[in-house]
């Protein structure tokens, strides 16, 4: 406690407080116009480091919601491919029973081969289907079809994978062999699907119904194991959708953990703002008083 | 029995009020002079002198009143704690305010920030890594690549250049302070001329007390009064002002840093004495405060921003070595960034992958063309616990709250300066209030005085013109 207080000491003393109490206003203005309370680390350390954590958490929930969106839409294709692919199949069969019942001339075993052999072709193109420019059933083969033109696989059996969460990274493909069977040059009634069909549509049109009956029970195992391929794909997609919910719940979770962490609470700030101006035109009234009357003012 | 003394006690007054009224308008004309020390007039009765010669005799009852001494009010301990209060304001603000300019070069949290930067990399490599044959992914994440890198490069390029403008400012700060242990010096021999001369050499003591003080904030220094007049100014163990010689110090850079920071390019800074060449031990002040963000500092801070790029470098290429490109035979064994490049303002992409987007390995070896298993696990490196990411994070961490603590530091500093100073104005600042006081009270001393030489006069006149006559 001063006994004595120097003129010069009032004058210093007030510049203090005025300069005190201004930083502190423009502190808040700061705030107040950028809507964020932490402009740099050291405005609040716990806080900021905190906020820096869920960012890049946010960053990497971010991709893994776009990597299960580009996965569901990989799943989607194949899914739609192997319906089609079990239509044509069970379609198929049907002209083969009817052509295993025996009685049927020559004329119609006819239709029903190039019936065959033009499934044939439609089975082919939905086993080349694309997904911007990439055949979903060639594995990670860099070639532009899966399978020739005489049903030879031309891919690998190579896992498209798509991380969809941390750890978690979901094949999301089937391969061409895996689905429609191996290629085999040298007996094609135990070859893959397109191999069968096209041997059958020959059986078919020679009339051979003993060939016909063991091939129809090869197309119902081709089938089979098409189907199969189809639930995998279906349990695959109930995974990844399950996984992207988690993933767009987390996003909004941090996006809303790093607002309150950095963002400055609007309303608290607009009051603190308020008693900060008063605050400092308090201080500035104050200092014009003390300044005013010294001893001279009152002698003769 | 009216008497000549009279009118001499009567002069003496006038004298001496003259004298007090002159020592007053000093004082109020100063009022608002930085570092000025108030002076206060002592006055004395006179007595009788003692032992007088034979036959002789004065007056009974005293000679009037004298100026004993005209005292500059200066309280040497609220000086000295005042000079160890500046000396540390000056250090802690001279801190904080680096570090504030080290926090400003790596902006976090921020969109735009380098963990922004390193995060969308890692997303790049997981969207490449979904689409191997897709040449716009691919560049993509190069150019990513390339803004990671020279982010880094650009931090590091400003956190040496910021250092530089430290080292600049030293050197100027030391020149400041040669000349200013030279004015003391000047002024010491001038204050103890005057001293012995007579002369009132308080003003001429006022300026050297400011210098001391500026003295105080820049390098700590501290003082030891001589009987003589002169002031000594001593720094850790050496001698800045003996009497009226000054030692200049000087600003050296040689050699490395200390370990653990010896493998930076940078040279160490030291403060040492111009003669001899030893260094200055317990350095203070803002020089002091200096010398430790060049050399350790703003370095550590740079080496960790270095590690942050050599944990990049690494961790992606130790990755991509066992990756192979879209040509299986041929791009095997590349390197992402360049491996004899692994500071943070060296980093780069390295000439296998730089322009040639499908030379990035996103496929295992051995995998087929479109595998894109290896980028996404290089991707992982996001969530790697020791890999850039965290690196730099606890890096960022740590200056805020080193930048924090310093700020704290500092505003308390310059508070404990504030209090310290108040108390020394309180006894040596001019006050007009007081100051109006003495003068009213030396001006009806003087005019007392005056009236008493009339009154005086008069009484001689009586007894001189007018006893015994008759007309």
């Amino acid at each position: 406690m001063l006994n004595r207080v120097a003129t010069s000491t009032q004058t210093t003393q007030m510049m203090e407080h005025l300069q005190s109490s201004s930083s502190s206003l423009s502190e808040i203005e700061g705030q107040v116009a950028s809507g964020k309370r932490i402009q740099q680390v050291s405005d609040d350390p716990t806080s900021a480091i905190s906020a820096l954590a869920q960012r890049a958490e946010l960053t990497q929930t971010t991709q893994y919601t776009r990597n299960a969106n580009d996965a569901t839409d990989w799943l989607n294709t194949t899914d739609s491919a192997l319906s089609s692919v079990v239509t044509a199949l069970q379609s198929a069969r049907t002209s083969l029973v009817q052509a295993q019942s025996g009685g049927l001339d020559s004329a119609s075993r006819a239709a029903i081969a190039s019936q065959l052999q033009a499934s044939v072709q439609t089975l082919l193109s939905t086993a080349n289907t694309t997904r911007l420019g990439r055949p979903i059933f060639a594995g990670t083969a860099g070639v532009t079809q899966a399978f020739d033109s005489s049903g030879n696989y031309l891919g690998d059996s190579g896992a498209v994978g798509r991380t969809v969460a941390t750890g978690v990274n979901i094949g999301v493909n089937q391969t061409g062999d895996a689905v429609f069977g191996t290629y085999n040059a040298s007996d094609p009634t135990t070859g893959n699907v397109f191999q069968l069909l096209g041997s059958l549509a020959n059986a078919v049109s020679t009339g051979d119904t003993a060939s016909i009956t063991s091939g129809l029970s090869k197309l119902d195992s081709a089938t089979a194991r098409v189907e199969n391929a189809q639930v995998a794909v279906g349990s695959t997609t109930n995974q990844v959708s399950g996984l992207l919910d988690q993933a767009t719940t987390a996003t909004s979770t941090l996006q809303s953990g790093i607002n309150s962490l950095e963002d400055v609470d609007i309303a608290k700030a607009s009051i603190t703002l308020a008693t900060r101006q008063m605050a400092y035109q308090a201080a500035l009234s104050a200092a014009a008083k003390i300044s005013q009357p010294t001893l001279l003012d009152f002698l003769r | 029995m009216p008497s000549f003394g009279g009118l001499g006690t009567a002069l003496s007054g006038l004298e001496a009020q003259q004298r007090s009224m002159a020592v007053i308008s000093q004082n109020i004309t100063n009022v608002d002079t930085d570092g000025y020390s108030r002076k206060d007039v002592q006055l004395t009765g006179t007595g009788n002198p003692p032992g007088t010669a034979l036959f002789s005799k004065s007056s009974e009852d005293g000679q009037g009143v004298s100026v004993q001494s005209v005292t500059r009010v200066r309280d040497q301990f609220l000086d000295s704690t005042a000079r160890t209060a500046m000396s540390n304001q000056g250090a802690a603000d001279q801190n904080a305010t680096v570090l504030g300019q080290i926090e400003s070069i790596v902006p976090e949290p921020s969109d735009s920030g380098l963990s922004s930067q390193m995060q969308k990399l890692w997303s790049a490599w997981s969207d490449a890594s979904n689409s191997p044959d897709s040449v716009a992914s691919r560049t993509a994440l190069l150019s990513q690549a390339t803004t990671v890198a020279t982010t880094l490069n650009t931090a590091s390029a400003s956190m040496t250049t910021l250092r530089s403008g430290v080292v600049t400012q030293m050197s100027s700060a030391v020149a400041k302070v040669n000349s200013q242990t030279s004015q003391i010096a000047k002024l010491n021999s001038e204050i103890r001329t005057a001293i012995a001369a007579g002369v009132d050499p308080s003003d001429l003591q006022d300026q050297r007390d400011n210098d001391i003080d500026a003295l105080s904030t820049s390098v700590g220094a501290t003082t030891h009064a001589n009987a003589d007049g002169t002031v000594d100014v001593f720094l850790g163990g050496g001698t800045l002002v003996r009497a009226d010689t000054s030692s200049d110090i000087k600003l050296t850079q040689s050699g490395t840093l200390d370990p653990p920071l010896d493998t930076l390019p940078l040279q160490k800074v030291a403060i040492t004495w111009a003669s001899g060449g030893d260094s200055v031990q317990g350095l203070g002040g803002q020089i002091g405060a200096m010398v430790t963000s060049v050399d350790t500092t703003i370095p550590r801070y740079l080496s960790q921003l270095d590690g942050v790029a050599a944990s990049l470098v690494t961790t992606v290429n130790t990755l991509h070595e066992t990756g192979q490109g879209l040509d299986p035979v041929n791009d095997v064994n590349l390197d992402f960034f360049d491996p004899t490049k692994t500071t943070a303002a060296s980093i780069s992409l390295s000439t296998d992958v730089a322009g040639q987007p499908s030379r990035v390995a996103l496929a295992a070896a051995g995998a087929g063309t479109l595998d894109g298993s290896l980028g996404q696990q290089i991707a992982a490196l996001a969530n790697s616990t020791t890999g850039p990411d965290a690196t730099y994070q606890a890096m960022v961490g740590g200056l805020g709250i080193e930048t924090q603590s310093a700020n704290d530091h500092s505003t308390v500093q310059d508070q404990i300066a504030s209090t310290a100073q108040a108390a020394r104005t309180s006894v040596s600042g001019v006050n007009l209030d007081e100051e109006m006081t003495n003068l009213i009270a030396a001006q009806r001393a003087y005019e007392s005085a005056a009236r008493l030489m009339t009154t005086i006069d008069s009484t001689l006149d009586t007894l001189i013109n007018r006893t015994g006559l008759t007309t």
